[in-house]
């Protein structure tokens, strides 16, 4: 498989949202030692109200689907995380064609430049125990895939896997930024929330694309 | 958890049903959400708006000060989280009467970028916006740290002398640089001596020890600058003025307004305690204390605890100060 289509990218981003809905418990738990507890709650309601928006939506602009994903986010979560999870789907909208699919080129620019657009917003780097830790891995991993022409399963199995490894390296750094900062050093030995849920995002989209793939 | 609520998933909605049922005669909501908070009256034509935004859990702070004399609106947060930006760009869109809006609000990561994601869309379609940070807790960073410093009490005597100045009929640019002007001479210092619990969290996600006081913590629980044994009040007053007046001299002869704010769960008798002492201490420096303002101003749910604020005063901001204010929760006719 070389191309997305909006029926696959609406299924992902579906499984992405039962995902995220799932696992509110344990990123509770890790936000209510780290964070102050409300995470969880925030991705949970952000991702409902996504799965709803995705449920009733007739898009098939691959790039409106995306885009209005982060803005259903965006407008339910408030928060750091509304800004940070909407931007990390709007960011790099521009990059998708106006169409029904995308490349794997187009998909990886596509995430590439959300992760930079959170870069700008949020005026932070990977290293700073944030949910950039997760993402940054992900998008290069996608981005070498692209490179080398891989098809998008292996492509997006690479990049959950970067990202769940990005996200269990969270648990070594010390917060500097967002409200982990406030916990410094207490902060080390547990993953990053935020890194958490984008690992989980992407562990959806790979397990979607397997599915799709077995089912071909 | 013991707390006097029904469903913790309805605490911020719940209590803006209250706040309407209350004072519906001069506040209402432009959203069926119920986040978007402002005066009943459309701001004056010609009048800067002033907004303001920020999570909940802090009454009065932030939406308490939305009123004739301070604020033209609020969008509210969930606990301790940052509402949308497009709450708050629908908020400004509806206070705008030509000459721009200024958003005033606490140096927090969420607030501060979803007020500039809305800024940028407003912006877009020719709304002007000057956001200007509230950075007066001096025990979030050091000195030279003084831009990344968090928002606290201070920032109510930032609405009031703003929002005095927007009533004067000022400019966009005048408004926010009165603003500016007046948080360059404020400076506030808080401690805890219990924590909070976030209602949807069910438990406090820090602890304090029973014999402890947690000098500098932050109003969402940020740790502070250093735990020690508990101390009689004056020792407290005194350490926590040190400090400010450390982070900015006042000379002999100079005239300040001072804040002793609870932190939700500290009986107003303590707070008298403590500005006993504060008064005191200025009085030996020649320094004297224009408005005192003690009470809640700035709360963190049921933490125990207090705030000192000094604010550098001069002819301007006592003026600005003293003009009427009258909001369902703060008036100054009493001080």
């Amino acid at each position: 498989m070389d191309r997305i289509d909006i029926c696959l990218m609406k299924e992902m981003l579906l499984h992405a949202a039962d995902t995220i809905i799932e696992n509110e418990p344990y990123l509770t738990e890790i936000d209510t030692v780290i964070g102050d507890g409300d995470h969880g709650h925030g991705m949970k309601r952000g991702f409902s109200v996504l799965k709803k928006y995705l449920k009733e939506t007739e898009t098939s602009q691959i790039d409106s689907l995306c885009r209005e994903t982060g803005l259903e986010l965006l407008k339910s979560m408030g928060g750091a995380s509304g800004v940070i999870f909407g931007t990390m789907f709007i960011g790099g909208a521009g990059c998708l064609p106006h169409g029904t699919e995308a490349s794997l080129d187009q998909i990886a620019e596509y995430f590439v430049q959300g992760e930079q657009a959170i870069e700008r917003r949020g005026r932070t780097k990977p290293g700073q125990k944030t949910m950039l830790d997760a993402l940054m891995p992900a998008v290069s991993a996608l981005k070498i895939s692209a490179g080398n022409a891989e098809d998008m399963g292996t492509a997006f199995r690479k990049a959950a896997q970067a990202a769940w490894e990005g996200a269990q390296q969270s648990r070594i750094l010390k917060g500097s930024v967002g409200r982990s900062k406030n916990f410094k050093e207490a902060a080390i030995g547990l993953p990053d929330p935020g890194a958490v849920s984008v690992s989980l995002i992407f562990k959806a989209f790979s397990e979607t694309m397997e599915k799709e793939e077995a089912e071909k | 958890m013991k707390k006097i609520i029904n469903k913790p998933e309805n605490f911020v909605e719940e209590f803006m049903e209250g706040i309407l049922a209350a004072y519906g005669d001069r506040v209402k909501t432009l959203d069926p959400e119920k986040k978007i908070l402002v005066r009943s009256e459309k701001p004056a034509a010609g009048k800067v708006g002033i907004v303001t935004a920020g999570g909940s859990g802090h009454l009065p702070v932030f939406l308490g000060y939305v009123g004739a004399g301070m604020l033209d609106g609020c969008a509210v947060g969930e606990v301790f989280a940052s509402p949308s930006a497009k709450k708050m760009e629908d908020m400004i869109r509806y206070v705008d009467q030509g000459n721009g809006v200024l958003c005033l609000y606490g140096n927090y990561g969420g607030d501060v970028m979803n007020f500039e994601m809305a800024c940028e869309n407003l912006d877009f379609d020719g709304i002007r916006t000057e956001q200007v940070l509230v950075k007066d807790d001096v025990a979030s960073r050091p000195k030279e740290e003084a831009d990344m410093r968090r928002g606290v009490a201070g920032m109510v005597y930032a609405f009031k002398v703003a929002g005095a100045a927007a009533d004067e009929m000022l400019s966009l640019d005048e408004v926010a640089q009165t603003a500016r002007e007046a948080l360059e001479n404020i400076r506030t210092m808080g401690f805890a001596l219990t924590p909070c619990i976030v209602p949807m969290a069910g438990k406090a996600t820090f602890s304090i020890g029973e014999n402890d006081l947690e000098l500098g913590m932050g109003i969402h629980g940020e740790p502070g600058i250093e735990v020690c044994e508990m101390k009689p009040a004056d020792e407290i007053a005194d350490i926590v003025l040190d400090k400010l007046l450390d982070d900015m001299p006042v000379a002999s002869g100079e005239e300040v307004s001072v804040m002793i704010n609870g932190l939700g769960a500290t009986p107003l008798e303590e707070l008298f305690i403590l500005y006993r002492r504060v008064h005191e201490r200025l009085k030996e420096k020649g320094i004297s204390v224009y408005m005192p303002h003690v009470g809640e101003f700035a709360t963190s749910m049921e933490m125990a605890g207090a705030s000192i604020t000094v604010f550098r005063l001069n002819d301007k901001m006592k003026k600005y100060l003293r003009k009427a204010a009258d909001t369902p929760f703060y008036t100054n006719h009493n001080k």
